[in-house]
């Protein structure tokens, strides 16, 4: 048992870490009713701001817009200099650059508030988390900017080296004092957030906006002042954790968030309501992972499937499953709907053009734009796979991306390795897929929402550590051979470089981009027949209200499983295309942090709607819209930074997405021509009128 | 304040825009980023008078450095074009290294470029996916006037290969890719990175053979790369002496690297290996061993605990690091040269993944000198190819010798050579001189 207790003892650290950010994510929760996706890059952001106070005494800024940029780039000419970094003396001391950096954490909290989540406040869920990953993108993408990837900067540890350097004998297991001292000081700050909830008038008025914000607006509590109080509390919890626990674990743009799950697994078991269980949960989890991670070399019977990895999906489900709908919802004055799922009339003239349009460009347009047009129409797919489960359904998933590559691995296996013939591979890969989406659905049968969310979100890790990195058909790393054979059917090969009449000698030749046309106007096809169909009418009266429909007749959980199924398809043939365009698949690809960057950019186009996932698929990494836009400005290393920006602008301002938007115009310009119309129409008659009433 | 729909999308759009702006003026450091094609503009040239440091600052030993600024008479001749590909956008992406390489770009033009030709750099930025990074690599493929390619870094070399290797449109590849066993056998690209299996050896042969440990707790990355490497690790533990090693993988993301550490054993090791090529490995390697009191242990990995920063807050002391080049030695001539040229260009010396940028630059400047000498002129793909393939020298902070391609199915590896730094008292120091790796040893692994 030595051994054993030896790796729970050790856990403190890491379970002082995610326990940290657990109770940020339940603060913010409390106050805003928001599971804050970006908690662990503000960490990140924090973090690297105190390294640079404390190194260099410099404070980094934000890539800001200069408004002066256009006349700049006209005359090529420098009217304003903005720094990248704002020189504050030398190094500073290590407390008066933690306080410097706590401080830009509270300011990006009230910016976060006031610029975003307050707009946000009685959107649904989907809206939310949006935004959320929105500004993830942009803090670690900021941070990229100003700090490069390739140089972690030195961190002066806060605790003293005595500290440090000292250890304690625990039932004959040494164990490092300063990991006690971490957890120490996380428990601490738990009893603290949680006097201040139970004891003090800001926890009472938080809690009171939270449970009947109208109520507690008829009291006088101002329940957006609670949230921005609330917002800066969590801003600077996370800041104070990045710089604590920043020597402990590695500083990377990325790694905050990627603790993010776990931590999320442990708010989960709290309900988003108790600090104490979620930060308990938390050093719970932490332990298990460890004591898992022995036990896979110290029994040889024990399998090495990266269970430590696997533990929070599996927190995360057995809590969802034995809990139900878990989160408690909030006493909001009104909460907003998913943006309208409106069906796309048949307008077989219109359909034409644009298929005609797309295969113009795939055929006679510059290489780019082929390749382009070819990314976007196979994001398109994967955004209609969206649009099916989250759209319609009003399932919030986060696994769509892990789907792609079960099918992209799915079909190195089934075809070149196997060698099954096309058509047959990539189906059998797709199918594969749907598998594991209706697997992953059991989940969705019980919760909904921002829960359901963190489900798929968990099942999408689980997916990249037991079958992309376990053995078996669907294993991708480490087996750099996984490759594919160009399609072909009856000795016509339609791959990227496969021979074509026209602009033949370019690649990606057309045959590839007219082949994916042909299935993107198959799949279009299928989701508008869905929409119209019976089923498609079930998925909206579950999106609308579960219990309705289940008193309407409607069998919810097979709606729920159906929609699932169909989605995985989508994104199963969305990721054999891929693999197709690719012609090799690495594991980073289908990265968790990946698999929100595609739901956000789904939403971004419009995700309720067939061409909403058209929008959303020219927005997709170097697609025809990414191309089109550089043409006008090369963004480089600003392009996913600004597109976390725009994600969270466009979750404010137009929540309906580009498809939304779109619509809106033209039904204003509708209205707009139909005014003028009928007022000529008046006038004319009027005029009619005077002239025959004239004597 | 009520604001109306319109005013709405109005702001929003107003918002992109400017936010888009910043990207093309504003920040201090957004001229290298997007205005493609970038030319390096020779300064020698535009402004005589003003002598480039580095000429004052020749190399003293191997690397056959331009010494004299171009002679005016050279200027007429026609420039090359220089295709490059960084991956500077994402969560995963190395942005400076493109300033490095445009800086040094700058100093090959300021004395006199490539037998008189300037470079001209034209840089294509791909993002942390695989669709920009082949994207990338089809515009080169499809531009006539782009010979050949210069890789600063690209995660997603997949892809690139798919289009731009003997398969696809066939032009070579300079520069270093960052998926190691492939990038080492992949036919088409030439670099001076060694690569993960001859520095994971020399790491491992220096530990046991050196420094005569018998007993090695190893932590190793949980990816790609790390699978890779167990292999060779697996692969060496009967040949090197009998040591016994504990492998233990971390995940990327580690919370803390304690626990992963004593179940390696470090307590009960002669020594550490860190087979994790991330920088942001190194604080918690030390942390953790500080923590477990077992810091005097010694500590063995690659090039990634390089950092300035490592050097000054003590991090890396008493570590021993096997790298393919000497940039990081304290009282290099070569090494403080190439500082001297980035110091004078008003940027910071480059360090990790930049500093294994800056080699390949150079290796790209001495196989151009050799094509351009060869073809008397600007060359084509194929004779850039064939340079590459004739080309045997030393580069700047490189070994003696190099030659290329590499060994056998070793297409790749130019450079198959590893030295072992230290730091010491604050100063890097070599502790021998570069070992020559014989990658044919590795061919088993590849079954």
């Amino acid at each position: 048992m030595g051994p054993y207790l030896q790796q729970i003892l050790l856990s403190s650290g890491a379970g002082a870490i995610f326990a940290a950010l657990a109770i940020g994510l339940v603060l913010t929760y409390r106050s805003s009713g928001l599971i804050n996706f970006a908690h662990g890059a503000i960490a990140t952001y924090v973090a690297y701001t105190y390294t640079s106070l404390q190194n260099s005494g410099d404070l980094p800024v934000p890539p800001l817009p200069n408004p002066l940029a256009p006349i700049e780039g006209v005359f090529g000419i420098e009217i304003v200099d903005f720094s990248d970094f704002v020189h504050l003396g030398e190094g500073w001391n290590k407390w008066a650059a933690l306080a410097g950096a706590l401080a830009v954490a509270a300011l990006l909290g009230l910016a976060f508030h006031f610029l975003v989540f307050r707009a946000l406040r009685y959107q649904p869920p989907l809206t939310k988390v949006v935004a959320s990953i929105g500004l993830m993108l942009a803090l670690q993408s900021a941070v990229v900017i100003r700090f490069g990837g390739s140089r972690p900067p030195a961190i002066e540890p806060l605790l003293p080296d005595s500290v440090r350097r000292s250890t304690v004998d625990v039932l004959g297991t040494i164990v490092p004092w300063d990991r006690f001292v971490l957890l120490a000081v996380t428990l601490a700050l738990t009893a603290g957030l949680w006097a201040l909830f139970r004891w003090t008038r800001f926890g009472l008025h938080t809690r009171a906006a939270a449970e009947n914000e109208r109520y507690a607006t008829l009291m006088g509590i101002s329940a957006d002042r609670q949230a921005a109080l609330s917002w800066m509390l969590a801003a600077v919890l996370a800041g104070f954790v990045g710089v604590l626990v920043a020597p402990t674990t590695s500083l990377t743009p990325f790694n905050f968030t990627l603790f993010i799950v776990p931590a999320l697994g442990a708010a989960l078991l709290a309900r988003f309501t108790s600090f104490w269980v979620a930060a308990l949960g938390a050093v719970g989890l932490a332990m298990a992972q460890n004591a898992l991670l022995y036990a896979e070399i110290d029994l040889e019977w024990f399998p090495d499937l990266n269970l430590d990895s696997v533990l929070p999906f599996a927190v995360i489900v057995v809590a969802m499953m034995a809990r139900g709908q878990v989160l408690p919802s909030r006493g909001a004055v009104e909460t907003g709907r998913l943006p309208r799922a409106l069906p796309s009339p048949w307008r077989p003239g219109l359909a034409l053009t644009w298929v005609a349009l797309a295969a113009a460009v795939v055929i006679w347009g510059p290489f780019d734009y082929r390749a382009g047009m070819t990314n976007s129409m196979i994001g398109a797919i994967l955004a209609l796979s969206l649009v099916v489960v989250t759209g319609y359904v009003g399932q919030i998933s986060l696994a769509q991306l892990a789907f792609t590559g079960v099918a992209a691995a799915g079909l190195a296996s089934f075809g070149t390795d196997a060698g099954l013939p096309f058509p047959l591979a990539p189906l059998l890969a797709a199918l594969a897929a749907t598998a594991f989406g209706l697997l992953l659905a059991l989940p969705a049968l019980r919760v909904r929402g921002a829960s359901l969310a963190i489900a798929t979100l968990a099942s999408a890790l689980a997916i990249d550590e037991l079958l992309f990195k376990g053995d078996g058909w669907f294993r991708i790393e480490g087996n750099p051979n996984r490759s594919f054979d160009d399609p072909s059917l009856f000795g016509v090969e339609f791959g990227p470089t496969s021979s074509f009449p026209i602009n033949g000698d370019e690649i990606p030749t057309p045959a590839f981009g007219l082949f994916v046309l042909a299935v993107l106007v198959g799949a279009c096809a299928a989701v508008i027949r869905l929409r119209q169909s019976r089923l498609g009418e079930q998925m909206l009266a579950v999106r609308a209200n579960e219990r309705a429909a289940a008193a309407a007749g409607v069998n919810v959980a097979g709606v729920k499983l159906a929609a699932f199924g169909i989605a995985a398809f989508l994104a199963g043939i969305a990721g054999a295309l891929n693999g197709y365009k690719l012609g090799s698949i690495k594991i980073d690809s289908f990265s968790v942090l990946a698999n929100l960057s595609i739901l956000a950019f789904a939403y971004l186009g419009g995700i309720s709607t067939v061409t909403g996932a058209l929008y959303a698929g020219t927005l997709f990494a170097s697609g025809i819209g990414v191309v089109l836009g550089e043409e006008l400005i090369e963004l480089g290393r600003y392009e996913t930074y600004v597109a976390g920006v725009a994600l969270a602008v466009t979750a404010v301002v137009n929540p309906q997405g580009i498809d939304g938007f779109d619509r809106q115009q033209r039904e204003r310009i509708k209205r707009w021509l139909r005014g003028r119309r009928d007022r000529r129409a008046a006038a004319t008659a009027a005029g009619a009128e005077a002239v025959g009433s004239e004597p | 304040m009520l604001i109306t729909g319109s005013k709405r999308c109005l702001i929003a759009v107003c918002a992109v825009l400017a936010l888009a702006a910043a990207a093309c003026g504003g920040d201090d450091d957004s001229d290298d980023g997007g205005a493609t094609p970038t030319t390096a503009a020779p300064a020698a040239t535009e402004t005589p008078d003003d002598e480039p440091a580095a000429t004052t600052a020749a190399p003293t030993t191997a690397a056959p450095a331009p010494e004299t600024p171009a002679e005016p008479a050279e200027e007429s001749k026609p420039p090359i074009k220089m295709a490059v590909i960084n991956q500077e956008d994402g969560l995963y992406a190395w942005p400076e290294v493109s300033e490095n390489t445009r800086i040094f770009v700058d100093w090959i033009n300021a004395n006199g470029g490539i037998d008189g030709h300037m470079l001209e750099m034209d840089l294509c930025t791909a993002g942390d996916d695989p669709e920009s990074a082949q994207a990338c690599a089809q515009r080169f493929a499809n531009d006539d006037s782009a010979e050949f390619v210069y890789i600063a870094t690209v995660l997603n070399s997949a892809p690139v290969y798919e289009v731009l290797g003997p398969d696809g449109a066939n032009k070579p590849m300079i520069g270093q890719m960052l998926w190691d066993v492939p990038d080492s056998l992949q036919p088409g690209l030439y670099s001076t990175d060694p690569g993960l299996l001859p520095l994971a050896y020399e790491v491992i042969r220096f530990a046991v053979e050196e420094d005569g440990a018998s007993s090695l707790a190893v932590l190793v990355d949980d990816s790609d790369i790390g699978e890779a490497t167990l292999a060779v690790v697996d692969y060496f533990l009967s040949t090197l002496g009998g040591a016994t090693l504990t492998p233990v993988k971390i995940n990327m993301g580690q919370a803390d690297f304690l626990p992963a550490m004593t179940r390696a054993g470090v307590e009960n090791s002669d020594g550490l290996v860190l087979l994790i090529g991330e920088s942001a490995a190194c604080q918690p390697t030390r942390d953790a061993m500080e923590a477990l009191g077992v810091g005097d242990v010694p500590a063995y990995m690659g090039d990634w605990c390089v950092g300035e920063e490592f050097r000054t807050a003590g991090t890396a002391e008493g570590w021993r690091m096997v790298t393919g080049g000497r940039g990081t030695l304290t009282n290099d001539p070569q090494a403080q040269m190439v500082r001297d040229i980035y110091e004078e260009a008003g940027a910071e010396p480059p360090l990790g993944l930049a500093f294994a940028a800056t080699m390949n630059i150079d290796f790209f400047r001495q196989v151009m000198e050799l094509a351009v000498e060869r073809a008397g002129g600007v060359p084509s793909g194929a004779q850039v190819a064939a340079a590459a393939e004739a080309w045997s020298g030393s580069i700047l902070l490189g070994p003696d010798t190099m030659d290329c391609p590499g060994v056998g199915i070793w297409a790749s590896t130019c450079n198959s050579a590893a030295i072992v730094v230290s730091l010491q008292d604050g100063e890097w120091v070599a502790l021998e001189d570069f070992q020559l790796v014989d990658v044919a040893l590795f061919d088993p692994l590849l079954g």
